[in-house]
């Protein structure tokens, strides 16, 4: 019963900074997709973790690193900030900031670029927000060079 | 230490595995930080601590806990959630940074990204009633 008196304004003090830093109004994600996507999400790091692993510790240090653009299917900053959270978390892959509609993806592995995979992934971030979803704007890659 | 003597075999095996798991990619990934040549390549290393790394021995914390005092325990799925939402956050402002430095700079770090097609259609939007972010699209 005491923590109520130290949990209850806590819980009070941070719903009230949580709605002043990003309204109610503002795009919200549907829980339950959520739930289901935290699963994949996962199952994606620890694949990615363990081939990050293996590069690091082999004494050749197979690395390719550089930079992809990869064209983003919305302008929705509050979905974009979520995908280039997505593409940070997973081993292999940073999202660096968008720049002209595309958002900048630093690669350990170039050759493992796989632009239709983030535009899936995008599609899910975008289910997740409960938004329509478009097919890509743009058929093919560009790429670039560390 | 009683406590943990009375784990029995069948449930400190899978957490003494989970352990390892976890602090081996750990170790990993501050081997990776060593051995990774540029600045972007290092970001990438602790992601593996950040991502199963804490998982793992979340996971073995959450199993111990929850034997040695007979309910459920999971408040460290509350920390392995706030680990696994600002790593991420905190990597990208980091590369963000280098990047913009880069560009300011020009130097040779300078990444060639060539710009994508141009297209008129951006997708969905927010439209003229969603507020004063409308078109905002840089994170």
């Amino acid at each position: 019963m005491d923590a109520l008196y130290y949990g209850a304004p806590a819980v009070l003090l941070t719903t009230s900074i949580s709605l002043a830093l990003y309204p109610a109004t503002q795009p919200g994600i549907r829980l339950w997709w959520a739930v289901l996507y935290v699963p994949h999400l996962l199952l994606r790091g620890f694949l990615g973790g363990l081939d990050v692993a293996r590069r690091v510790l082999d004494p050749r240090l197979p690395v390719r690193p550089g930079w992809r653009r990869v064209p983003l299917l919305t302008n929705i900053a509050e979905v974009n900030a979520v995908l280039g959270g997505v593409v940070s978390v997973l081993p292999g892959s940073l999202a660096a900031g968008i720049r002209n509609g595309a958002l900048e993806v630093h690669m350990l592995d170039t050759e493992d670029f796989n632009l239709r995979s983030l535009q899936a992934e995008e599609r899910r971030v975008l289910r997740l927000f409960g938004m329509p979803v478009v097919t890509p704007r743009y058929a093919g890659e560009n790429r670039g060079r560390s | 230490m009683t406590a943990l003597a009375d784990v029995p075999l069948a449930l400190a095996i899978p957490i003494a595995a989970l352990v390892v798991l976890g602090s081996t990619l750990t170790l990993i990934g501050a081997t990776g930080v060593l051995r990774l040549q540029s600045f972007y390549d290092r970001l990438h290393a602790p992601t593996l601590a950040t991502s199963w790394g804490t998982g793992a021995i979340i996971i073995a914390s959450a199993l111990l806990f929850t034997f040695i005092d007979g309910r459920a325990v999971v408040h460290e799925f509350v920390i392995g959630a706030f680990i696994v939402l600002t790593t991420p956050v905190t990597l990208m402002m980091l590369g963000r940074a280098a990047l913009e430095r880069d560009r300011a700079e020009g130097g040779k770090a300078m990444p060639e990204m060539p710009e994508p097609d141009p297209s008129p259609d951006h997708g969905p939007d927010r439209g003229p009633d969603r507020g004063p972010n409308h078109g905002r699209s840089e994170t």
